[in-house]
């Protein structure tokens, strides 16, 4: 194995666990009409192995970018990589030829999103494109590769899935459509998955299934995963650490009890007081949901200093001018706020 | 409670024609299959369950905007069920929606106090400066400035638009709204506040809300009474604290063990994980429709459907083992 360590800056020195992948000061533009928008603004960290990261943002928070541009996968050619590096296994994926990619994509890093039905050929029956990967990454002959997707559907709970096979995705349901994408996105024993959303179009009890399979599957095989979601609660089932994003910036990081007991950060706390929490419900109208007022900036009128200040109750003119830097309030626990010390821990 | 019910319904049933093949036979997608519940004035009633249960055709039959199959829907003790759409005008100003998306559901060529502003026209409630001033009191009462009025909806932001809605709806002072998903497609941190404004207005105005969701912990929040769907059935419904501390259906306790939870410390907590996916409600399983993925079903579920049975506290459950352990 390669190590990449070297990067120290966004780890606790606690977690000594090899790195298996490590963002450094990534910047992704898109090109539009006027001018070019920086959608992820000097996004880093340190993937450990076997360490489930979650990334949680809002819309336009850059999570969903960041992960593309890990991938390779930024439209083309609006999109593209501004600065930064993507080192996994030694080498920078930022600089990777297309050719070079598609060899890494599947058995080295695997990527699940949110839409299973647009992420699957609708003419190629679920076989074909199950035993694609298997063929191309791990030089299996069809028959081995078709022995290796049945194993894989049966470990995510496909009923009959020799029979199965030949079925095309539209004979589906929703829900094991996601769970054959999960399917193919581990079939080649990926060391990362990235996965975007990957529970938000299915329903809870469905979700559940899906969460239960990656974490087996992290479990099982060791594999490291980032996962990329809007949804606090899912947050807080799955992830070991969280980095919270605003606006293309890293706001928050730290291990998950940390984050959700003592937010470093206005934002990540009013994301957290604004939820209702199942089971915590008093007298219907006895108590108002903790509002963040304002709408999140549009990427081409970014306030200057921080990105948050305009929606922060916190916010000095200090805030409105300086943009804050990201730095250990506590030991493994980080955030870009200069009031992070006036923050309450949650009851 | 004595009050009349705004809305009744009773074993409400909506069947849609599939096609069977060029010559195999007709066959019926029973989206909604007997549904009977009441929404009193003040109350809000959550409709609750996983896609394709059927709740939001429940939502849209009571609209008109299909025609219920059997059964009737009572609106103020009326049975609307029979009357055509030309009837319906005086029965929409007392019932009106609020959809999920608020992209698609505001016209895009028309100024936000002109939607607004719509429904007093169409039922002749107020025109010219009165309307005007309805239409700005409006805007105000859902946190709107008037001043916005001669925006275009797509000046405003997915939860301004939301609100927009909210006013249009509002507008005509009806008894009852319909709210199908209304924050599902909204930011968390813009949730909360169309939330609040739901409660409040609900409160100040004494309306009664059917709301339609698959947000557990929202739900939670916001209603009074709970009734969870499966497979175009109730299968639980009662007052909201009952359905959450007590709930009985093996159905309602999957869901709510399946809910993730923002809080990392309760991650231990015991869970129980359904099998299997949703059967197709075109050829939905004999007996009882939750027999195939149920934790505790027994050789009888699958020979009839379980009638509902009354428990203490106004709870109702349609589960063959649990009207039995009620009974012993």
């Amino acid at each position: 194995m390669n190590d990449v360590a070297e990067t120290e800056h966004t780890v606790p020195a606690a977690d000594s666990r090899e790195t298996v992948l490590s963002v450094q000061d990534l910047s992704t533009e898109f090109r539009g009409k006027k001018g070019s928008v920086r959608a992820v603004d000097g996004m880093s960290f340190d993937l450990k192995k076997g360490e489930i990261l979650s990334i949680v943002g809002e819309s336009g928070s850059g999570k969903s970018v960041t992960s593309l541009s890990i991938m390779g996968l930024l439209p083309y050619p609006t999109g593209h990589i501004a600065e930064g590096r993507i080192l996994f296994e030694g080498r920078d994926l930022a600089t990777l030829s297309d050719r070079e990619m598609r060899k890494l994509r599947g058995a080295g890093l695997s990527m699940i999103f949110q839409e299973p039905l647009t992420s699957l050929n609708p003419v190629l029956s679920i076989g074909r494109q199950m035993t694609e990967g298997i063929i191309q990454h791990l030089g299996l002959s069809r028959e081995e590769a078709k022995k290796r997707a049945i194993e894989m559907m049966r470990r995510v709970s496909i009923p009959a899935p020799e029979a199965r096979l030949k079925d095309y995705p539209h004979q589906y349901s929703g829900g094991m459509l996601q769970r054959i994408m999960i399917a193919i996105s581990m079939s080649c024993d990926p060391r990362i998955l990235i996965a975007d959303e990957p529970t938000t179009a299915l329903d809870v009890t469905i979700q559940a299934q899906i969460l239960e399979l990656m974490r087996n599957l992290r479990d099982r095989t060791g594999a490291s995963i980032v996962l990329i979601t809007h949804d606090m609660g899912v947050v807080a089932e799955m992830a070991d650490r969280v980095i919270v994003m605003y606006c293309g910036r890293k706001v928050e990081e730290g291990r998950v009890d940390r984050i959700f007991a003592r937010p470093k950060h206005p934002y990540t706390l009013g994301l957290l007081r604004s939820l209702p929490v199942l089971g915590h419900a008093g007298p219907v109208g006895s108590a108002e949901l903790a509002e963040i007022p304002g709408v999140v900036p549009s990427l081409d009128a970014l306030p200057p200093g921080c990105r948050f200040s305009d929606r922060c109750r916190f916010a000095t003119d200090r805030c409105r001018a300086e943009n804050p830097p990201f730095e250990e309030a506590e030991p493994g626990h980080f955030t870009a706020c200069w009031h992070s010390e006036k923050l309450e821990p949650l009851a | 409670m004595t009050s009349t019910p705004i809305l009744e319904l009773n074993a409400l049933v909506k069947r849609f024609p599939v096609k069977g093949g060029l010559f195999g036979p007709k066959k019926f997608l029973s989206a909604v299959n007997g549904v009977s519940l009441q929404i009193r004035p003040g109350e809000t009633l959550a409709l609750v369950g996983e896609s394709g249960c059927g709740k939001s055709t429940v939502g849209k039959t009571i609209m008109k905007l299909h025609d219920p199959s059997e059964g009737s829907i009572l609106i103020d003790g009326r049975d609307i069920a029979p009357l055509s759409r030309a009837r319906m005008k005086p029965v929409w100003r007392k019932v009106q929606t609020i959809f999920q998306d608020p992209f698609s559901s505001l016209n895009p060529r028309m100024t936000a106090g002109a939607i607004v502003g719509e429904p007093l026209t169409i039922h002749g409630l107020a025109s010219g400066a009165e309307k005007d001033r309805v239409v700005a009191e409006t805007f105000r009462k859902v946190g709107l400035r008037p001043d916005q009025m001669s925006r275009f909806a797509h000046e405003f932001s997915g939860g301004q638009r939301q609100r927009l809605s909210i006013a249009r709806a509002l507008v005509v002072k009806p008894d009852l709204i319909i709210a199908d998903e209304p924050v599902s497609a909204l930011d968390v941190s813009i949730q909360a506040s169309v939330i609040n404004l739901l409660i409040r207005l609900q409160k100040e105005m004494g309306l009664a809300m059917l709301f339609i969701s698959h947000d557990m912990s929202v739900v939670e929040h916001i209603s009074h009474r709970v009734a969870v769907m499966y497979l175009g059935r109730l299968v639980e419904s009662g007052p909201r604290d009952e359905i959450f501390r007590n709930p009985k259906h093996p159905y309602t306790q999957a869901l709510l063990s399946a809910v993730p939870i923002a809080d990392p410390t309760s991650r231990d907590r015991q869970r129980i994980v359904l099998k299997g996916d949703v059967p197709s409600p075109i050829d939905p399983p004999s007996g009882c429709p939750f027999r195939t993925r149920c934790p505790i079903a027994e050789d009888g579920c699958a020979r009839a459907m379980p009638d509902t049975t009354l428990l203490p506290s106004d709870h109702r459950v349609a589960c063959h083992v649990r009207a039995r352990e009620a009974v012993a």
